[in-house]
């Protein structure tokens, strides 16, 4: 069954060089836009993005705007030494402010995601967990991800056939049932394009496959 | 047996319409396919004494929608409205740098601020 699926979204992953006047920021963001056919039935539009320190990837501000069928949140926070000034706004409502506190290493969804390409999954053995908190709809998580070995993935867009590192993202309840329902694949060199993603969510399972990926 | 193949043909057909309508893509083509495959079914199981219009019917139904679905497949599917999309990306980290020059300014601020407690204390000294 897994051939009978519908092409729902685009997903565009980007990293860039911004400056302001005293500083140099990573701006890391993840767009998505659902396709035509599907924009008049559930319109996504979101964009997530977080500006980081080029070299440790701290982020310093990370801003979401969701537009999901008709429902919209703004999201910001301004990251500070172990706590987040967040703010708020749902379906253009007043923007609540509130602060939470997080840990040292916390990062955001998106750092979080660059952060897995800079795991050195060439020093980890099949099964073994590494940890990272992520703070998402301002609450802390704890994001576990499995290391399932070398796999290769023979249609990766632009990239053709590619070795790729297999990776699990599971959260601490799935942790315990021993489940792999995230599966990541990165490839296996030292770019770690992420070339596969499966995943679960409550109506089904969906796919994102590579479309192209490009350097500067 | 015919009765089964006809009631299974209807609710296959109720699927198919919704597959059909909803932009499902090769999806559709297993409950339209379906639908297809028990009208045929039925049409080809004859009774005595009944006639063969629905069956037959049903088969012309199933058809319509299997062709309608593997049309759907040829239809151009992308993004649309890309420009304003990046317009409204474009804008989003135009703010985006504003707020960090904002938040550095206060940095510098603070900083200053941390300066001129440390100056009072050493004249105090």
């Amino acid at each position: 069954m897994s051939g009978m699926m519908t092409q729902f979204a685009e997903i565009t992953l980007q990293s860039k060089r911004v400056k302001t006047s005293n500083n140099t920021y990573q701006h890391l963001s993840l767009t998505a836009s659902t396709y035509s056919k599907w924009d008049s039935f559930f319109k996504i539009r979101d964009i997530y993005e977080s500006y980081v320190n080029p070299t440790s990837l701290t982020p310093t501000l990370y801003k979401r705007q969701v537009e999901e069928g008709g429902y919209r949140i703004s999201e910001k926070y301004i990251f500070g030494k172990n706590s987040i000034k967040a703010t708020v706004s749902r379906n253009g409502r007043q923007p609540s402010n509130q602060s939470v506190t997080i840990g040292n290493s916390t990062t955001d969804i998106v750092t979080a995601f660059y952060k897995l390409r800079k795991i050195n999954f060439n020093n980890m053995k099949v099964g073994q967990i590494t940890s990272f908190k992520i703070v998402f709809d301002a609450t802390e998580h704890v994001v576990s991800v499995r290391y399932l070995g070398k796999e290769t993935v023979a249609r990766a867009g632009n990239l053709g056939k590619k070795v790729c590192h297999k990776i699990s993202m599971v959260s601490q309840a799935d942790i315990l049932k021993g489940k792999d329902r995230n599966l990541v694949w990165l490839t296996a060199d030292a770019q770690k394009i992420p070339v596969l993603i499966r995943f679960n969510i409550p109506v089904g399972a969906g796919q994102a496959t590579l479309k192209s990926a490009t350097f500067n | 047996m015919r009765t089964l193949f006809i009631t299974l043909t209807y609710f296959f057909l109720v699927l198919s319409i919704v597959f059909v309508i909803l932009p499902m893509g090769s999806i559709a083509l297993l409950p339209t396919g379906l639908a297809l495959i028990s009208a045929i079914i039925a049409s080809v199981l004859k009774k005595p004494n009944k006639s063969t219009k629905v069956p037959k019917t049903l088969v012309i139904i199933a058809s319509v929608l299997l062709v309608i679905a593997i049309a759907k497949l040829f239809v151009k599917n992308e993004v649309k409205g890309k420009e304003e999309f990046k317009l409204e990306q474009l804008q989003s980290q135009q703010e985006a740098i504003n707020e960090l020059e904002e938040l550095e300014n206060l940095d510098a601020f603070s900083d200053s601020d941390s300066i001129v407690t440390m100056t009072e204390i050493s004249l105090e000294n």
